[in-house]
C-alpha cells in the first residue's frame, strides 16, 4: 500500500469518473468539448460527437440535472435488492449520465418525468464487495435548491 | 456492379432447450438442414460464415465442419452481440457480390442458460444496484418509456406487443412456445423492469439457422431459381453519436441508419413491404422500431398496435414466427432465422400464418448493451 495519505483516508471510487478534489470533496469527472461543446462524461482524449482531436478539457460536472427516463427495477442480478428506480439524468451542464434515485418511493403510478434531482455522494459496500466503495446517487432537488 | 445474391436454401431447427446438445452440433443440424433444402452437398460449399457468441473463443464454424464434412474452405466465425448471425449472413452475401465465391453456407447458432442478460461495464466491482442497472430489460425499458414520454404510449399498448406475438407463435412449429397469453395475462405477469413484465421480455433459448447463398449465375446453373429468394439490400450499421448513448445504449440511432440504406439500395420503401421480422428482445422494443424502421409516422406506434396493423391480416404483420417474445432468441441464430421466416412466407410455405401475396419482405436484428454499442443488421428480401 504504497498510495499516498490522501488515498487511503478515503473510500475507492467504485467508478473512474467519481473522483476528489485536493480536499477530498467527491464530483463527478467529466470532459467537454471545445470545439462543438458537448459535454461527455468521464475523461476522453477524442470528441465521439464531432471528432475532434484537441480542445477536450476536463471539467466538473454539474450536481443537478432533470430526469430523463426512468423504469423501476423489479428482478435484478442475483442478491441485489429490488425494487430501485434507473434514472437517466440529463445535468444542468448538458452531459447525461445513469442512477439510482433514492428518497422517493419506486411507484410505476408516479410520473418521474422532469423530476429535478441533485447528485448524492455516500461510500456503501457493494454487493459481493469487502469494503466500501465512493458511490453517487440523485435525490430529489429540495425546495429552494437551483438545477444549475 | 456484380450480379444479384439469392438465398437458395435456408431452414432453422426448432427453438428450445437442449443442454445435452454441444453448439457445434446445434450449427451442424441446421447446416444439413439448409444444405438439403437446396439438395447440395457440403463439398459444394467454398466458404463458411459462422456466428455465435456464447463460445466465440471457440471456432465454432470449424467445430461444425468437423462434424459435418472437412472440405477445406476458409471458415470466419463472427460474434456481434444479437446481431451475430446477421452479420455473418451478411459476411456471406459480401463475400458473393464480391465475386470472391458464388456459393457459401452462412450459420448462426446459441446455447444459452436461463436468467437476465446484461452487465455492469466490465468493471472489478459490480455496480449493478449502485449506479443503475445493466440489464436488458432497463435499456429496453428506459427505451420505451422515453417513447411514453415524447408521445404518451400506454403500459397496456407495450403489452399488446406481447399478446399478438405470442398469438402469432401458436402457427409457428418452430417456436420455443406455443400459447395464448390474453393482456391480463402479459399485464399481470411478473414485473421484471416496468414496464416490461415476464411476459414482455424475449425468450432465452438454444437455437441454430443456416443459409446457402449463391450468385445469379450459380444459381441459374444449378436450377433453383424457383425457391430462390433475391436479397435486395444488405446493410449494417453501428450506433452514430447519440445525444444519451452513453448513459442508456441506443438502438433506434442505428437502426434508422440502416433501414434508411436498405431502402436506398433496395430502391424500395416502406410500403412495399409486405412482412417484417423486428428485433423484439421486449415489448417495449418493437413499438419504437415501428417507427425506426419507417412502419409508420413518429408517434403513431402505439396507435398502430391498437389498430392490428402488425398482426397477422393487416396491413404490415411483423413478427408473424412469434419473434423473439415467443419463438426464443438464440443471440447468434437470430438474424439468420429471422430471415429463414421471411424466406419462408416469400415462397409461399409458412402454412397457417402464411402472410398472403407475400413478395418483399424485411428482417432487422439489433444488438449491444451498457457500455458496449450497437449492432444493427437489415435485410430485405425479394420473392423471384
Amino acid at each position: 500500500m504504497a498510495e499516498s495519505d490522501t488515498a487511503e483516508a478515503f473510500a475507492p471510487s467504485i467508478a473512474s469518473h467519481i473522483r476528489r478534489n485536493e480536499q477530498g470533496q467527491p464530483y463527478l469527472a467529466g470532459t467537454k468539448c471545445g470545439n462543438c461543446g458537448h459535454t461527455f462524461v468521464g475523461a476522453r482524449e477524442v470528441c465521439a460527437k464531432c471528432y475532434a482531436r484537441s480542445g477536450l478539457n476536463p471539467v466538473k460536472l454539474a450536481q443537478t440535472g432533470k430526469i430523463y427516463t426512468w423504469s423501476i427495477i423489479y428482478r435484478s442480478f442475483p442478491g441485489i435488492d429490488t425494487p430501485f428506480i434507473d434514472v437517466i439524468v440529463d445535468l444542468a451542464d448538458g452531459a447525461h449520465i445513469k442512477g439510482i434515485l433514492k428518497g422517493v418511493e419506486a411507484d410505476p403510478e408516479v410520473d418521474y418525468f422532469d423530476m429535478l434531482v441533485r447528485v448524492d455522494f455516500r461510500e456503501v459496500v457493494p454487493p459481493g464487495a469487502d469494503e466500501a466503495y465512493l458511490v453517487y446517487y440523485f435525490v430529489p432537488l429540495e425546495d429552494g435548491e437551483q438545477n444549475e | 456492379m456484380s450480379d444479384d445474391v439469392y438465398v437458395i436454401g435456408i431452414d432453422m431447427i426448432k427453438f428450445g432447450r437442449y443442454p445435452e446438445r454441444t453448439v457445434p452440433s446445434l450449427a451442424a443440424e441446421a447446416a444439413l438442414m439448409a444444405l438439403d433444402d437446396c439438395g447440395l452437398s457440403i463439398d459444394r460449399m467454398q466458404a463458411l460464415y459462422c456466428g455465435n457468441l456464447g463460445e466465440a473463443g471457440g471456432m465454432v464454424g470449424q467445430r461444425m465442419l468437423a462434424e459435418i464434412g472437412q472440405t477445406g474452405i476458409p471458415v470466419v466465425n463472427v460474434a456481434n452481440a444479437c446481431a451475430t448471425g446477421a452479420t455473418a449472413f451478411r459476411d456471406a452475401w459480401m463475400s458473393v457480390k464480391a465475386e470472391v465465391y458464388d456459393l457459401v453456407l452462412a450459420v448462426g447458432v446459441e446455447q444459452m442458460g436461463k436468467g437476465l442478460l446484461g452487465g455492469g461495464g466490465g468493471r472489478k466491482v459490480s455496480t449493478e444496484g449502485i449506479l443503475g442497472s445493466g440489464t436488458m430489460p432497463t435499456m429496453f425499458s428506459q427505451i420505451g418509456l422515453e417513447h411514453t414520454r415524447k408521445y404518451g404510449t400506454t403500459f397496456e399498448q407495450f403489452a399488446r406487443v406481447s399478446v399478438k406475438n405470442h398469438h402469432h407463435s401458436t402457427m409457428n412449429p418452430k417456436s420455443m412456445y406455443r400459447i395464448e397469453t390474453p393482456l391480463e395475462t402479459v399485464m399481470n405477469a411478473e414485473m421484471i423492469s416496468y414496464p416490461n413484465t415476464k411476459l414482455m421480455c424475449s425468450v432465452n433459448v438454444d437455437g441454430s439457422a443456416a443459409a446457402v447463398l449463391a450468385s445469379e449465375q450459380k444459381v441459374k446453373e444449378l436450377g433453383l431459381l424457383d425457391r430462390a429468394v433475391k436479397v435486395r439490400a444488405s446493410v449494417m450499421s453501428s450506433n452514430p453519436f447519440e445525444e444519451r448513448q452513453l448513459a442508456m445504449p441506443d438502438f433506434s440511432a442505428a437502426t434508422r441508419l440502416a433501414a434508411k440504406t436498405a431502402y436506398e439500395k433496395a430502391g424500395l420503401g416502406p410500403e412495399d413491404i409486405d412482412l417484417v421480422e423486428l428485433h423484439d428482445c421486449f415489448a417495449t422494443a418493437e413499438i419504437v422500431h415501428y417507427e425506426n424502421l419507417g412502419l409508420c409516422p413518429d408517434g403513431e406506434a402505439g396507435r398502430m398496435i391498437d389498430d392490428g396493423e402488425t398482426a397477422l391480416g393487416g396491413s404490415i404483420p411483423v413478427n408473424v414466427s412469434g419473434g423473439l417474445l415467443s419463438k426464443g432468441h438464440p443471440l447468434g441464430a437470430t438474424g439468420i432465422a429471422n430471415i429463414y421466416e421471411v424466406c419462408t412466407h416469400l415462397r409461399g410455405e409458412a402454412g397457417d400464418r402464411q402472410v398472403e401475396g407475400a413478395r418483399v419482405g424485411l428482417t432487422h436484428v439489433v444488438g449491444g448493451g451498457p457500455g458496449m454499442g450497437t449492432a444493427c443488421g437489415v435485410h430485405i428480401l425479394e420473392k423471384t
